[in-house]
Formats: structure tokens, C-alpha cells, sequence
């Protein structure tokens, strides 16, 4: 609870001190002054006292009005030079403290508060223990020993809860953002709900705070949601990084991957039918490719191995072939090396004449801002005409009689410009065809050593003892086999790395199936209790105070924001849109009595404070703003302060208060702030 | 039959290097004034050694051996350029320098104007630094040897 008891304002001058006291009733108070009288001063200094200034857009003395900064009017058109100033706030929960807080004062920073362990204003208690305390430094909000805040959260016994904020971190709700749901202000608090939140990078700041003050359990949830999105995203991380590692091992044997999913996904058949290689000029799944292998190998270690000698025929003619096929791959591999020789050249006679594009480029440049300065001061040449004679010369130091006419400097600038993204271009060209010859190269190059190697040992065994077992069906058999080895070996390598797949895939599954539990409406009963009743209650509300705009059967709460919308055929839209400036006035009256009525009645946060600055807005019906203080007339539970003019008009006031008899009046004079000897407690 | 195709024949304007841009050779003519000449005078002869030397890097090395071993460095291969004498002549009917007793002087607007375009860093770097490390070591003198070496 926090019960606003008393507050004194106090200027001192260089003609005296000015002051104004008021003690507030523990329910309905009504603060009549004129519009000029000080009572935005007033409750300006109520939320100075509470550290509260941020609703007003500002921090410290800054927000304030000159009449506490620079100096006190008293009486009309006399101004008196304020020396020091200050406020003093004595507030309730369930025990009373006393806040004294500088305004201006030459040796005491605005952001130092003072803490009166008890009443210094209504019981005027002596002796009292008092705290020094800081606000907006680094842990006010937090340091509950001396953060004014943290110590007024505690005080309060508000239990702030732990949010995300823009960055991903997670830390206390300031206690600033809950304030602008039963406070509003004057200049910004009538533009929307909950308009005056301070900007400190809270995620979904007003959800929070709705959250917070009706107690909802889904706050939990959004946590959770958030927690979840995490998760995931690390997923998502693990499974690209894996996949990376993945085809690196599967280029080692030339193995294509295909069918792999680059963001995680439930994977059913997660085997290696993913992978295929190219053999023999066909495309096989790794298994067959492996059985293949396997085939080749039993069938070679079935045949008996032929001597050389009943090979000889067969190796002579392996052996023409095979040089005809050497013979044609030198061939195309001294072409293509030539092709790449030239293209190389070729391109470095363009980067050269790049280097030249760029040198002249940088003087054309500098001759533009020679020429540039030169204006400045004033010289003819820049002006393209003769310092003398004053004829239009051409910007050129070429003889004037040339009938070429050169480029003005930018025209030259742009072209230097164009020549420079052409061959800019071209190189790039250049660069990719080379690589793709090169690659090309180096293909034919392996082709051929291994050619070579397989000639020379037929040429070997060629020589050999007849007898002898033909060489190169061994090694034939030997390169199979070791084929096989390494192909085997790769396998089990990546059977393991797919094993880390599956198991990401079912993470993935389990985080998909608990995103679908935090689907947007999830509230427990409490809370779709709590919501029912907040759109019950801004109902009858809004209708009793008068609402027109829209039919009332279409009107709702919203479940993703908790504010107040209009709910069509098929669309929902803010109640803002489409209703009329007095009407969303009387949305604005509903709902912060409703957020208090439910918060009330059904276990809420809320503080049971209401205090509402000028809420007869644009040209409210007097009738409208009396069935608003009756309404506020029967909140026995909390404490209203109302801040009106009433249109500056006794008639209005005694039209608009028919009928409400349980208020404490305060009256305002002409000016808040009276030299002492007059000021009395109203 | 009279099948007269008229074709047509647009000039277009031709790119220019920027040394040919009046004001961008004054205000090269201007800085030699400024750092490289006592008195901030020079003789035409030395302003067109100067600008030969700003057409390249090539050339300016060879400017800077030649002051540190004139005997190691042949340079009779530079030339004088019509182009310089026109920009002069703007240069003076501007009152960025003037003539006297046979040399070229740098005014007080023309002082002005060159420092205010070293006020920016980027504006004629490489010159600004090759005149910066020769100083004054170019004199009159070390002109009229090279200009010598022509007659023979």
C-alpha cells in the first residue's frame, strides 16, 4: 500500500521563505486550484518526493517548475530569488517514514534523499533516525541500503519481479515503469494507457507491468518463453557448426551431401542415404558404393593370379593405351596451362592500368576541392572566366584556339569513376575464369601422374621374370583394398557425427512440442479470471461514464497486450482508433480503476493509490466526470487524489461534486506557495 | 534513286588530365613558391623543372637523386610545357603571384589560397611531402646547372 499523508513545500528566498503544506485524507481528496495556482507544482513535487520525476520525462531538479527552481511569485507580478529549496513527503505502508529531498541547494545534489525513520510533517515526531539515500546513480535501484529506489521498493513491499530487458539480460522491473498505471499525469498521462513508462530498454514494458500489478501467473510463462527462444537459438548454432564439420569430413573422400537441412529439423531417416559419391562415371548412395567395392575386391581375390607371363598380351596393350591416353592429357593440360599464362597477363595489364584509373582519380579529386577553396575566396578562375577581361574561358589549360572541349571536373570525376567499376568488374571476371581453368589443371595433372605411375609399373613387370605373379593385378587388389579400409573408416566417422544430428534433431522435436504449450494464450484460470474481470469491470465502467464511440458488445481486453480493443467481424484494433478524444478519456478513467478493482478483489499488486491530474480532458460532459467521482467515491480501500480546476468555475465544481459527500477538499489559492507566516495547513 | 542517310557526328566533351585544369596547376605552382623558394620567388625556369617533376613519382626520385649526387643522375631529359605559361597568367591576373625583375613572387591572397588547401591533409599529398623533404636545396643556381647540361 502506499498512502500519500503530507507534503510541504518549501522555497526560501532572498525576501523570506515561501512554503505550502497539505495533509492528505487516507481516501477520497479533491485538489480544486485554479490553472495557474501551482497544482501541477504540486503534484510535480509529490513525485520529486517519491524520486518519480522520470513520468515527466526528465531526472532531478530539471523536471521541476521555475517556481521551485528560479523564484517565488507572491503575490502577482512580484518575484522573490529562490536561494534553496526543497520538498518533504511523508508516505504510509505499513509504517510512516518522511522523505526530504533538495531542489535547489548549492551544497546538496538534487539526487541525495534523505529517510525520516517516522511522521515529521502530521505528528511532527523529534529525534527521528535518519538515512541518507541516492537516486538514478549506478544500483539506486538495487542497493537497498542506500539505492532510494530499492529501499522504496522494499519499503513498499512491492516484490518487484525479475524481467528481460532489450539487450537479453535479466534484471529487476524498475519501480518506475508501475508508477504510470495508477498515476496520471497531466501533459503525457491522458495520450494512451500507461503513457508515461520511462524508456530503459524493458521488453514489452507494459505487459510486464499489467502482469505485474494483477498478479498474473503468465508472467512465469513469458519468462519461460524467452528461456525456450534461447535454447533455441543455441540449437540452431550447433546444428550449422555441425553440418559445417560434417561436410568437411565427407570432402575427404570426395562425398556428396545431399538433402541435409541447414536449419535443424526432425529428421526421420537420419542414415547415410544422404550421402553419394561419384563413381565410374555414376552417382551412387555410399552403400552401394561401398558394396561395389567389396564386389570388385571378391571377385579379384577369386581370380588366381596370373603370372606375367600370361599377361604379357594384355599388359602391352594396357600399356599403348594407356600412353595414348597420357599423350592426350599432356596435350590438353600444356593448352589450358598456356590459356591461364595469358589470362594472367592480361589481367596484370588491367590492374595496372587500375592503379592508373586510381592515381588520376585522386588528383581530378584534389583539383575538385583546389577548386572548391578557391570559391571560397573568391577567385575568377573557378567562375571560368578571364581574371582580366572577364570572356568565358574554357576550363583547360590547353591552347584556347583547340576546338576540343573538355569535361567540367565532375563530368571528369564521373567518367575516371566508370572506367574504375569497369575494370573493377572485368578483373573479377578475369579472377573466376582463371580459377575454374586452374582447378580445371589441376585436375588433368593428377590424372596424368597417376597415369604415369600405372605405366611405368606395367613397363616393370614388363621385364620381369615370366614366372612371376603379374604386379599389377596385386597392387590392384592392395589399392582396392585400401580403398575399401578408408571408405569404411570414413563411414564409421561420419555415422558418429550423425549420431550428434539425430540427437540435435530430438532436442529439436522437444523444444518445438514445448513451444507449442507457450502458444500466446496460455493463462492459468487465475489469470483468465482475473482477465474476464478486468474486461467486466472496463465495461460497466466505460459505459457508466458514459462511453459512446463503440457498441459495447464489442468491446474487449486483449489477450496479447491486456489493453482495451474493439473487436470487429474479423479484425481487432486498439480502442484509441475510432474512439472520440473524450472517450478515450473515459477508456483511460475504466481502465486504471479497473486495474486497481481487480488487483483489489482478486489478489493483485497494486499499490491502492490512485491519483488522477486533470481527468475532465477535452471537454468532458460535467455529468460524465461526476459519475467519476462517484465511482472513485467508493473506493474505501485506497486513496484518491484528484487533481481539477473544474474550469476555474464554482458552478461546475458544485455540479460536477452532486452527490459526492465522501471527500476531503483541498483548496488551492492563487498561488501555491505563501511567505510563512501565512501559509496554513489546508 | 536519292537514298542520302545523313550521318550525324556528336562531339562530345574529352576527359582531361588534372594537371590541365587551370587552378590545379597554380596551386601546384604556388606550393613551390610557398616551401621550396628563399623569398618565395622563383624563376620560370625553375617553375617549369618543377612541374615536370610533379607529372610522376619517377620523376620526382629523380629530382631528389640528383640534389643528393648531381653527378650520378643524368638529367637532360625534361622539358618545358606551353600549358605552364598559360596557367601563369592566370595566376597573376588573379593577384595569386606576380612578376618582378625577372622572377615569379607569391602574394599575400596567394599565400592565403595555398594554405588553406594544405589545411586539408588529402590535397596534393605526395607533392606536398617530396617539397617538404628537398626543402630549399633547388636554388636558382642548381637550376641554371641543369638548364647548362642541355647545351651540350
Amino acid at each position: 500500500m502506499l498512502e500519500i499523508r503530507a507534503i510541504k513545500i518549501v522555497a526560501n528566498t532572498i525576501n523570506g521563505i515561501f512554503s505550502s503544506e497539505f495533509e492528505f485524507d487516507s481516501g477520497f481528496n479533491i485538489i480544486r486550484g485554479n490553472n495557474t495556482s501551482g497544482k501541477s507544482t504540486l503534484l510535480q513535487s509529490i513525485l520529486y518526493g517519491l524520486g518519480m520525476e522520470e513520468l515527466l520525462d526528465g531526472k532531478n531538479e530539471k523536471t521541476m517548475q521555475s517556481t521551485l527552481k528560479d523564484s517565488v511569485e507572491y503575490p502577482k507580478g512580484t518575484l522573490h530569488k529562490i536561494i534553496e529549496s526543497h520538498v518533504i513527503l511523508e508516505i504510509r505502508n505499513k509504517e510512516t517514514i518522511t522523505i526530504k529531498r533538495t531542489v535547489i541547494n548549492q551544497n546538496k545534489s538534487s539526487k541525495l534523499v534523505e529517510v525520516f525513520d517516522g511522521s515529521l510533517l502530521i505528528d511532527k515526531e523529534e529525534n527521528l533516525e535518519i538515512k541518507p539515500m541516492w537516486l538514478h546513480d549506478k544500483g539506486g535501484a538495487s542497493n537497498v541500503k542506500f539505492g532510494f529506489h530499492a529501499f522504496l521498493a522494499e519499503f513498499l513491499e512491492l516484490k518487484l519481479p525479475d524481467v528481460y530487458y532489450s539487450k537479453g539480460d535479466l534484471k529487476k522491473l524498475y519501480i518506475q515503469t508501475i508508477f504510470p498505471s495508477f498515476i496520471i499525469e497531466q501533459k503525457k498521462g491522458w495520450a494512451d494507457f500507461l503513457m508515461t513508462i520511462p524508456f530503459y530498454g524493458t521488453r514489452n514494458v507494459k505487459n510486464r507491468v499489467i502482469e505485474y500489478i494483477l498478479n498474473l501467473d503468465v508472467f512465469e510463462n513469458e519468462k519461460e518463453k524467452i528461456e525456450l527462444n534461447i535454447e533455441k537459438s543455441n540449437l540452431i548454432d550447433k546444428w550449422k557448426y555441425l553440418r559445417t564439420d560434417l561436410f568437411e569430413v565427407a570432402n575427404r573422400g570426395g562425398i556428396d551431401i545431399d538433402g541435409l537441412p541447414t536449419m535443424p529439423d526432425v529428421l526421420t531417416n537420419l542414415d547415410y542415404s544422404y550421402f553419394t559419391i561419384y563413381h565410374e562415371n555414376e552417382r551412387l548412395n555410399l552403400s552401394n558404393f561401398l558394396g561395389k567395392l567389396n564386389t570388385r575386391y571378391e571377385e579379384l581375390t577369386n581370380e588366381p593370379i596370373s603370372t606375367t607371363g600370361e599377361r604379357l598380351g594384355e599388359i602391352n596393350s594396357l600399356i599403348r593405351y594407356n600412353q595414348n591416353e597420357l599423350d592426350t592429357l599432356s596435350l590438353n593440360f600444356d593448352l589450358i596451362s598456356r590459356n591461364i599464362r595469358l589470362e594472367r597477363d592480361k589481367s596484370e595489364i588491367y590492374r595496372n592500368q587500375l592503379l592508373e584509373v586510381r592515381e588520376e582519380l585522386k588528383e581530378n579529386k584534389d583539383a575538385k576541392k583546389i577548386y572548391s577553396l578557391g570559391a571560397t575566396i573568391e577567385l575568377a578562375i573557378p567562375q571560368e572566366k578571364c581574371p582580366t577581361c572577364n570572356q568565358k574561358i574554357k576550363d583547360s589549360l590547353l591552347p584556347q584556339s583547340s576546338t576540343h572541349t573538355p569535361m567540367h571536373l565532375d563530368e571528369n570525376i564521373g567518367y575516371l569513376q566508370a572506367q574504375e567499376k569497369m575494370i573493377i568488374a572485368y578483373l573479377a571476371g578475369q579472377e573466376k575464369g582463371i580459377k575454374d581453368k586452374e582447378l580445371e589443371a589441376n585436375n588433368f595433372y593428377s590424372r596424368i601422374n597417376t597415369l604415369r605411375n600405372e605405366i611405368r609399373q606395367m613397363k616393370k613387370e614388363l621385364i620381369e621374370d615370366e614366372r612371376m605373379p603379374s604386379i599389377t593385378k596385386i597392387e590392384e587388389r592392395i589399392k582396392l583394398k585400401s580403398r575399401i579400409d578408408f571408405y569404411s573408416e570414413l563411414i564409421e566417422a561420419l555415422e558418429i557425427k550423425l549420431e550428434a544430428f539425430r540427437d540435435l534433431s530430438k532436442r529439436w522435436q522437444r523444444i518445438l512440442r514445448k513451444e507449442k504449450k507457450f502458444s500466446k494464450n496460455f493463462f492459468s484460470p487465475y489469470d483468465i479470471q482475473k482477465l474476464k474481470k478486468l474486461e467486466d469491470n472496463f465495461k460497466a465502467l466505460v459505459s457508466k461514464f458514459g462511453y459512446r464511440s463503440k457498441p459495447l458488445f464489442n468491446i474487449k481486453i486483449s489477450k496479447n497486450k491486456y489493453l482495451p480493443i474493439v473487436e470487429g467481424d474479423s479484425i481487432k484494433y486498439d480502442i484509441r482508433f475510432d474512439s472520440s478524444a473524450s472517450d478515450m478519456i473515459r477508456s483511460i478513467w475504466s481502465y486504471t480503476c479497473s486495474l486497481y478493482k481487480v488487483s483489489r478483489d482478486l489478489n493483485g499488486n497494486h499499490p491502492n493509490l490512485l491519483v488522477f491530474d486533470e481527468p475532465a480532458q477535452q471537454s468532458m460532459s460535467n455529468d460524465s466526470f461526476n459519475k467519476f467521482l462517484l465511482e472513485l467515491e467508493t473506493y474505501k480501500n485506497a486513496q484518491v487524489l484528484l487533481f481539477a480546476s473544474f474550469n476555474n468555475s464554482d458552478e461546475d465544481f458544485l455540479n460536477t461534486t452532486e452527490g459526492v459527500v465522501d471527500f476531503k477538499l483541498h483548496k488551492i489559492g492563487d498561488k501555491l506557495l505563501k511567505p510563512n507566516r501565512e501559509s496554513e495547513i489546508n | 534513286m536519292d537514298n542520302s542517310t545523313r550521318i550525324t557526328f556528336t562531339k562530345r566533351p574529352i576527359p582531361i588530365p588534372a594537371e590541365y585544369r587551370p587552378l590545379y596547376k597554380i596551386a601546384q605552382l604556388l606550393q613551390v613558391l610557398y616551401l621550396s623558394s628563399r623569398g618565395k620567388k622563383a624563376s620560370l625556369l625553375k617553375l617549369h623543372l618543377f612541374s615536370w617533376a610533379f607529372k610522376s613519382k619517377k620523376n620526382m626520385q629523380k629530382l631528389e637523386s640528383y640534389i643528393k649526387s648531381p653527378a650520378a643522375i643524368d638529367l637532360r631529359l625534361w622539358g618545358l610545357e606551353p600549358s605552364l605559361n598559360r596557367a601563369l597568367v592566370y595566376a597573376i591576373s588573379d593577384n595569386l603571384c606576380r612578376y618582378e625583375k625577372g622572377n615569379y613572387v607569391l602574394t599575400n591572397l596567394g599565400e592565403e589560397f595555398i594554405e588553406l588547401i594544405y589545411s586539408d591533409n588529402d590535397i596534393l599529398k605526395e607533392q606536398r611531402v617530396f617539397l617538404n623533404t628537398i626543402g630549399k636545396s633547388v636554388t636558382e643556381k642548381l637550376v641554371n646547372n641543369i638548364s647548362k647540361s642541355w647545351k651540350s
